[in-house]
């Protein structure tokens, strides 16, 4: 486990206060994120440099984990699963950084109190403990403004109360409409986050969190009659009141109990009368009873992971066939048990997860997932091992259309080694397979959202079927220096990702699969206020279909490409250096920062998507955004 | 992309310059019929590079031969016979000489997969296109768009100011312009209700002769092609 903490680094083994780590599990402290390069110091977006991660097309938000779908992985707060991690385009997490004292990545081979979900996890976690003293800050970057305010409420309470607005698009808009007839809104998102943090007595916590997530995207034309219409509208937003209550039972028992509810919902509109949406009201409610082994030899990890609600889709947008709508009740009921025995420097955890899925009568299903876990060592060594399986359920789309479809399996298996090197360096490395089986096919013609630039090539338009298997073979290092004033780590990763869709098909490329992905990251105190740091990325491309020839089709006036073997081609691969300088001046009573985090400082002009001119005479790539001269001034007191 | 979504129309158009061998329309005459009968088809092809060739016209019912015809291409306009098929896709390829193997020869087990054909052939000195055939039981008589204005079959203009093309085709709902010679302002106009339509070419830079192609269509099948020349 490695944890990049401000000024220090630590071994989690406090029990009560911390719980035993996941086997591979990396955390990035809000402190340290909020100074590295190229991130905007967005802590989420510095998950994306560690092992296991592979870069999404145009830098946008998407988590690529191990050689998985960015929507085969799953983003928790405080291990409730939340609907959305990034703004539009990935420029921010939907949650600010400083509400957040850790970000979490587990990149495959966790426990059992994770689950639904074939790739990775990322798990944001708030602070349990109350705030020293009242504090604040407010901010303005290129992209958006934020503040901050954090008050005692007394000994035994503070609040919290966050709340960012993006300017995207009022710098850009007037800039993009000056430019042809049709009127662009560039993305605009806020968020707000109020949080009443209280300490109930005999150790308990009571914690009472409101979140608030609109992001909006138009492009607005005028109809035959003049009038303005919105031509192409994106909208993702949800609001959430999570309350979690965490006692500490003595004995080294730990309860915690909460529940996460509220809506979310995702829309698209497309002028002149296509229409689509996702709408979910949902209430989650996780408990879980925890005991690590100290010194007894036996701990105990046992909960219930229950999400309960409604949800509900209509598609009707011409080109994509006919309407299609439903509406259910969604009960996704799971629990799970995972004791740990402890032999000498042996842990071996063993675990199982039960889940269900329920949509009105039309669908049930229901998955077991063994897995276990074993770590050997104490010391600056340590060995582990971990194998088990891991399910994902049909989209609402599929299960309703297709009741008959089953959970994606996935089985994963790891071996590691961690290994202190000195007091201030330290070595991981991981070694996994992820066998996938049962992943749904079909319906590619369908309309759907995407989190990223719409795959290119052939679609499938046969019907939903768990017809889908896949193979992902990886090895991943990670050496990390830290020292009170040096973060700097060295991340790379090798792997291999492959898809079968149809039975009988050749094995293929996965979309995203990248063989090699390192990322080179430092950032240094210098003193007087300063801080410096730079980071450098090589990545492969990813796979595109190239277009071998093309046909003119008059019923529409266009043309269509003639597609070669399926991901057979690779875009060249990607590098960038990215720069950040901070300077910190203290005033009477308060900070003032300013930064610059210049990226792509070197203006490279890496091919990001695979397109081709309109005739498919020649291909016409779109590449990466040029310099971005990110810079912002924060004050706090 | 949001740039890209942003630029809007201005000068001449890439899209509508033609620059090799191209298909540029497939008319039907009746433009609906009844699933066996015949209609005349007439494939518009633009040849800049005066390279000539071969142009394979086919439809293929879903069962039994495969209705194929093989003509030169030494006209910008031939007329080929074919017959509606409940199957209704009607595809042409043109191809510079050398381009496509033997035509003559080609099976109906290809032409039944003509994309899987298509990823043989090259991209360059191979046209291909297709289009439904409307069938008339489901759109009633039809027929296709009269041109009752027209520019005059020479046309001179200069590359800074457009030439206006003034057309009156009742019944067309939108016009497309093609140029081996200039460039046309935008690749699609959309036709008043009256039929009247205004297209606007630029000459080249080096004022070169070519031909150009407006194609006016009524959305429902029906197809108009007319012929000019720049110079």
């Amino acid at each position: 486990m490695d944890v990049f903490e401000g000024d220090d680094v630590y071994e989690i083994v406090v029990e009560g206060q911390r719980q035993e780590p996941e086997l591979t599990e990396h955390i990035v402290s809000s402190e340290v994120a909020r100074t590295l390069p190229g991130t905007g110091g967005d802590i989420v977006r510095v998950v994306q440099n560690l092992p296991g991660v592979a870069r999404s097309p145009l830098g946008i938000g998407q988590l690529l984990i191990r050689g998985t779908a960015p929507e085969d992985s799953r983003t928790y707060l405080d291990g409730a699963e939340i609907p959305l991690v990034f703004h539009f385009a990935g420029l921010s997490t939907v949650i600010n950084g400083d509400a957040i004292e850790e970000v979490a990545f587990l990149p495959g081979n966790y426990g059992v109190r994770y689950g639904r979900s074939l790739g990775g996890v990322v798990d944001l976690r708030l602070s349990r403990k109350l705030p020293e003293r009242s504090a604040g800050y407010a901010s303005v970057d290129l992209f958006q403004a934020t503040g901050f305010v954090q008050a005692r409420l007394g000994e035994k309470a503070a609040l919290t109360v966050s709340g960012r607005r993006s300017y995207i698009d009022a710098v850009l808009t007037p800039v993009l409409s000056g430019l042809g007839s049709a009127s662009v809104q560039a993305p605009r998102y806020y968020d707000v986050q109020t949080r009443l943090l209280a300490e109930t007595g005999d150790s308990g916590t009571l914690d009472a969190l409101l979140l608030w997530s609109d992001d909006r995207f138009a492009v607005v034309g005028s109809d035959a009659d003049g009038a303005e219409r919105t031509e192409i509208g994106l909208g993702t937003r949800f609001a959430k009141l999570r309350l979690l209550h965490a006692q500490e039972l003595g004995d080294g028992w730990r309860n915690e109990a909460s529940v996460l509810l509220g809506p979310a919902q995702q829309t698209f509109d497309l002028a002149p009368r296509g229409t689509a949406r996702e709408d979910a009201v949902t209430a989650a409610f996780r408990e879980e009873l925890y005991r690590g082994p100290g010194d007894r030899g036996v701990g105990l990890r046992a909960g219930v992971d229950i999400q309960a609600g409604s949800a509900g889709y209509d598609f009707d947008v011409p080109g994509f066939g006919a309407r299609e709508a439903a509406s259910v009740a969604r009960v996704a009921p799971g629990a799970y048990v995972e004791p740990t025995v402890r032999i000498g420097a042996l842990d071996v955890v063993p675990g199982l997860r039960v889940d269900g899925l329920i949509l009105d009568d039309r669908y049930a299903a229901w998955t077991w997932d063994p897995r276990v876990a074993a770590r050997l060592g104490r010391g600056a060594t340590t060995v582990k091992a971990s194998s088990g399986l891991y399910s994902q359920w049909p989209t609402l789309r599929q299960a309703v259309q297709r009741p008959n479809l089953r959970a994606a399996r996935a089985w994963q298996t790891a071996v590691g080694l961690d290994q202190r090197l000195t007091a201030d360096v330290s070595l991981q490395l991981n070694a996994y397979t992820n066998q996938l089986s049962g992943l749904v096919s079909g319906r590619e013609d369908a309309f759907r959202f995407f989190t990223g630039p719409p795959p290119v090539g052939p679609v499938d338009t046969g019907d939903y079927a768990n017809d889908g298997t896949g193979a992902v073979w990886g090895s991943e290092a990670l050496v990390r220096l830290q020292t009170e004033r040096t973060t700097a780590w060295l991340s790379a990763t090798v792997s291999r990702s492959t898809r079968v869709d149809r039975p009988g098909d050749t094995p293929g490329l996965f979309t995203y699969d990248q063989p090699v992905a390192i990322t080179a990251l430092g950032s240094h105190t210098m003193g007087r206020g300063w801080r410096l740091g730079a980071r450098g990325r090589f990545g492969s491309g990813n796979p595109y279909t190239p277009v071998v020839n093309r046909f003119q089709t008059f019923d529409q006036r266009g043309f269509a490409p003639v597609y070669g073997a399926l991901d057979s081609a690779r875009i060249p691969p990607f590098w960038q250096l990215d720069v950040r300088v901070d300077k910190t001046w203290a005033l009477r009573g308060w900070e003032l920062t300013a930064y610059l985090d210049l990226q792509n400082a070197t203006n490279a002009q890496n091919v990001e998507v695979m397109a081709w001119t309109y005739d498919y005479a020649a291909q016409d790539p779109i590449t990466q955004i040029p310099i971005v001269p990110a810079f912002g001034v924060r004050g706090d007191f | 992309m949001l740039l890209a979504l942003a630029v809007g129309c201005g000068g001449p158009s890439d899209e509508t310059r033609i620059e090799e061998l191209r298909l540029v329309a497939l008319a039907a005459e009746p433009p609906a019929v009844d699933p066996g009968a015949a209609y005349a088809l007439t494939a518009t092809v633009a040849d800049p590079l005066g390279e000539g060739g071969d142009l394979l016209v086919w439809s293929c019912p879903p069962s039994g031969a495969c209705d194929v015809a093989l003509a030169p291409i030494d006209a910008a306009q031939r007329v080929v016979p074919q017959t509606a098929h409940p199957a209704r896709v009607v595809w042409a390829v043109a191809c510079a000489p050398g381009q496509c193997g033997d035509l003559a020869a080609i099976s109906d087990e290809t032409l039944r997969d003509p994309v899987a054909w298509l990823a043989q052939l090259p991209i360059t000195g191979v046209s291909a296109a297709m289009r439904a055939m409307p069938i008339a039981v489901d759109t009633g008589a039809a027929v296709n768009p009269a041109l009752d204005e027209a520019p005059p079959d020479w046309i001179t203009g200069d590359s800074e100011v457009g030439a206006p093309l003034v057309f009156s085709a009742p019944g067309a709902r939108f016009a497309y312009g093609y140029a081996t010679a200039g460039a046309f302002s935008a690749p699609r106009y959309e036709v008043a209700g009256s039929g009247a339509v205004t297209l606007t070419w630029f000459a080249a830079d080096d004022g070169g002769a070519g031909e150009l192609f407006v194609v006016l269509e009524d959305g429902n099948g029906g197809v108009t092609v007319w012929l000019g020349a720049a110079k």
